[in-house]
């Protein structure tokens, strides 16, 4: 089997084609067992690692020193005020914000009762709801920020993002994939990085593989900036 | 913890690491607890909290199989299985036993059929618990660069190009990397089953 095909067989199980090579990759599937039994050995190990629980995984080694570079690189903004969790009407602009506008009108159409009782799947069950958030770049700190959710509600406990001037403020969402996601609440931290919300969640957080934090400016629209933060896997 | 040897595709090859505690155990050697609690021991608790109620029956459990796996250990051939599927076999079983003891004895058929329908989601469970800790304890024979990509892929949810973005390396790069990651993963997990 040559690179060009593995990298296709890994690239179309990580959902990382685009529309025309995914077209010919499912063609070969469906035209060529020999291919078609490469895809589905590597699907074992792609599907097993997306159910993994959070709390499975090793340890995340140190800080490279170009990572550690980049962390310096943080911008570093004159102090501001809190302000409280809010949630921002969305007109659609781009496809994703499409998305994200009907998510949230499906969401406000189905009104609170569908977030009562919401919890965190099985982490919740053995009480254990907390997670924490990972820094994606742009952060120089760990354990950034953590979150618990419970009841519908989801209680976000920021201690180490840096302020944004007010140009730009900070959007929790939940996501599973670009475009599946749905903006949580909108937040800024003070002058320490510290910020605390209680929000209703629109939907059951367990639809959603992620939280993510991202950085948003308000005259490029409703929809994910692409400049995530943080994250952290909801599931354990 | 490393994996020291390679598994080979005719049939599984145990690791230098396996052989040293396989021989431990078979001498009733009681170091081999201890080296079995420093390999296998996250992967264990990992596994057992997973299964019962709360910490302090995962650690009373956890005893027990280091303590049964102490005393059965001459039983276990590293040529037959690998210790990992014997450990956690272990464990399910253990962990199983624990959580027979909290079931109140039925009453009525009806009773005991709503027992029987949780037993066998409880088993479900137990075997979804342990091939994701079997797998977790893989992903720790690892190298740490192979495994953190994964976690940054699966855990964290970037793409490729987020990763190469956030680390430095070029995309092409990653996706090399990515595509041995798994194929090594694939060949572990074939390997141990």
């Amino acid at each position: 089997m040559s690179d060009e095909e593995r990298t296709l067989i890994s690239d179309y199980l990580l959902a990382e084609l685009p529309p025309e090579q995914r077209r010919e990759a499912e063609r070969r599937i469906r035209e060529d067992p020999s291919f078609a039994r490469r895809v589905e050995r590597l699907r074992s190990v792609t599907t097993a690692l997306t159910e993994l629980p959070a709390d499975a995984w090793p340890e995340p080694p140190a800080t490279t020193g170009e990572e550690a570079e980049r962390a310096g690189k943080a911008e570093r903004q004159p102090s501001e005020r809190v302000a409280r969790p809010r949630r921002r009407s969305r007109a659609p602009g781009s496809a994703r914000g499409r998305v994200m506008a009907l998510v949230a009108v499906g969401a406000a159409c189905l009104g609170i009762g569908i977030a009562v009782g919401t919890q965190l799947g099985t982490s919740t069950e053995r009480g254990a709801a907390t997670v924490t958030f990972e820094a994606l770049r742009s952060v120089d700190a760990r354990d950034a920020a953590s979150a618990s959710m419970s009841a519908g509600r989801m209680t976000l406990t920021v201690t180490h993002l840096p302020p944004l001037g007010a140009s730009r403020f900070y959007e929790l969402w939940l996501m599973s994939s670009t475009t599946k996601l749905v903006a949580v609440a909108s937040f800024r931290v003070d002058a320490s990085g510290h910020a605390d919300l209680s929000v209703p969640l629109p939907v059951p957080a367990q639809d959603y593989r992620y939280l993510d934090i991202s950085v948003q400016t308000p005259s490029r629209g409703p929809q994910h900036s692409g400049d995530s933060v943080l994250r952290a896997a909801t599931r354990t | 913890m490393t994996s020291d040897s390679e598994p080979t595709r005719s049939g599984r090859e145990p690791t230098v690491s396996e052989l040293r505690i396989a021989r431990r155990l078979a001498a009733r050697d009681p170091e081999a607890s201890a080296l079995i609690s420093a390999e296998y021991g996250r992967t264990l608790t990992g596994l057992l909290r997973h299964m019962l109620p709360d910490e302090q029956s995962a650690e009373d459990v956890l005893q027990q199989v280091l303590l049964q796996a102490w005393q059965r250990g001459a039983s276990f051939d590293p040529a037959r299985g690998s210790l990992l599927t014997w450990l956690t076999m272990l464990a399910r079983s253990r962990a199983l036993d624990s959580l027979r003891r909290r079931t109140p004895e039925p009453r009525d058929p009806a009773s005991t059929r709503a027992l029987l329908d949780r037993a066998t989601q409880v088993e479900d469970h137990a075997d979804t618990v342990v091939g994701q800790w079997q797998l977790a304890h893989l992903l720790s024979t690892l190298p740490a660069a192979q495994a953190d990509l994964l976690r940054m892929r699966f855990q964290l949810g970037l793409s490729q190009s987020e990763i190469s973005e956030r680390t430095g390396i070029a995309l092409g790069t990653v996706k090399t990397r990515m595509v041995a990651a798994l194929e090594r993963l694939r060949d572990l997990m074939e390997a141990s089953a």
